[in-house]
């Protein structure tokens, strides 16, 4: 029983390693720093000729192979047009993110930390960013709502990967991104009305991962959980938010970025 | 003595399954920690050092972020935080690119690690 017992253990602990491995904020870079700058520094240029002030940005951390069907991207964030000010104490102008974060050693919580696109990028797996710009006016409201600590206001820090963008048990990087944008449109952070309204006019996508996968994931990892699901499990993405913002006429553009695609502007892919 | 060993071997075989089935394919990938602020160091020293290095452009750390109003007729509220620049880069009717940095911008360590 005590040979069994080590086996789990050391076939757990190898689990964990791999599962690491894909959170890219603690891994090395998969490509050379001067690329990924190179590429943060393009996504940066690309919202800035459309002038976008504040707008939803996605990466890619895991193979794409490896991601259910229906989900492209594994982080979403804010990102906003911003002063910045250096350690050498001038003041630039670029984007800064404003993310929600998964906390590595505690995995079923998060917190609310802001970096800049090359942080963003830096340990991605494909050189590839989604961007959602919604209108100017939304655009207004979203930096009305950040600079009154709104996204604090509608910031659960229990984390799950899957969380029900429903209500408000548990909560993930792009929950929290729906939040936010709902929280500013409807200038509430009243979390039963925006639950209500996201309820109301939100499609969230379906999870194509066997119901007994989700079951051992939720057993075997604090930061799967499953309970706050009735039937289905229906996830928020950056694609479902995208989609959203289209659905009522707050999207001004979105585009799916790749040094290709900005290499010469015109190939961006219109999405 | 057979009953034993098929049991064993179902349990050995159900954590194996379990190990391998649980939804590894949706992985987090927005984990944050100490390593991670502790590496920015390391980070900036990718940027700067060796043939990794960006040339032609300064890396710089960033220490605070604040978000750029829009003007043009889309006033921001009184006591907003925001910060207005001039008229003819921020106004919501130009056409021209908002203006951006060259420097690379990465953040700074956290404030536990200034003490």
């Amino acid at each position: 029983m005590r040979n069994f017992l080590s086996f789990v253990l050391v076939a757990l602990s190898l689990h964990s390693a791999q599962v690491q491995a894909g959170s890219t904020q603690t891994g090395e870079p998969k490509f050379q720093p001067k690329e990924i700058a190179h590429f943060a520094k393009q996504v940066e240029r690309y919202s800035a000729a459309k002038r976008a002030h504040v707008f939803v940005i996605a990466r890619v951390g895991q193979p794409q192979d490896t991601l259910p069907k229906g989900v492209e991207f594994t982080h979403v964030a804010l990102a906003v047009y911003s002063q910045i000010t250096m350690a050498n104490g001038e003041a630039k102008p670029g984007y800064a993110i404003h993310n929600l974060y998964q906390l590595h050693d505690d995995p079923a919580k998060s917190s609310l930390i802001i970096d800049y696109p090359t942080d963003f990028f830096w340990a991605v797996e494909d050189l590839k960013a989604g961007i959602a710009i919604p209108t100017l006016a939304v655009q207004k409201q979203l930096l009305e709502a950040i600079n009154n600590d709104v996204p604090s206001k509608v910031h659960n820090p229990r984390y799950s990967l899957i969380a029900n963008p429903f209500n408000n048990q548990t909560q993930n990087c792009t929950e929290h991104t729906l939040n936010i944008i709902n929280a500013a449109l409807y200038k509430t952070t009243n979390m039963a009305q925006l639950k209500a309204n996201t309820k109301a006019y939100f499609d969230p996508q379906p999870l194509s991962v066997s119901p007994f996968k989700l079951l051992l994931g939720s057993v075997f990892r604090d930061e799967i959980y499953k309970k706050d699901h009735k039937g289905k499990v229906k996830i928020a993405t950056f694609t479902t938010i995208k989609n959203y913002l289209a659905k009522h006429g707050l999207l001004a553009h979105s585009a799916i970025l790749t040094p290709d695609m900005l290499s010469d502007v015109k190939k961006s892919e219109e999405i | 003595m057979f009953k034993q060993k098929l049991k064993h071997t179902l349990v050995v075989s159900t954590t194996i399954m379990a190990i391998q089935m649980a939804p590894q394919s949706f992985a987090s990938d927005n984990a944050s920690n100490a390593s991670y602020h502790a590496s920015q160091g390391s980070k900036y020293s990718a940027l700067t050092i060796g043939d990794s290095a960006v040339a032609g452009a300064h890396v710089s750390t960033a220490v605070i972020a604040i978000p750029l109003a829009i003007s043009g007729g889309l006033a921001m509220s009184a006591g907003s935080a925001s910060v207005s620049i001039a008229e003819s880069m921020m106004n919501a009717t130009s056409n021209k690119p908002l203006p951006i940095c060259e420097e690379v911008v990465i953040a700074g360590p956290p404030p536990s690690e200034s003490l």
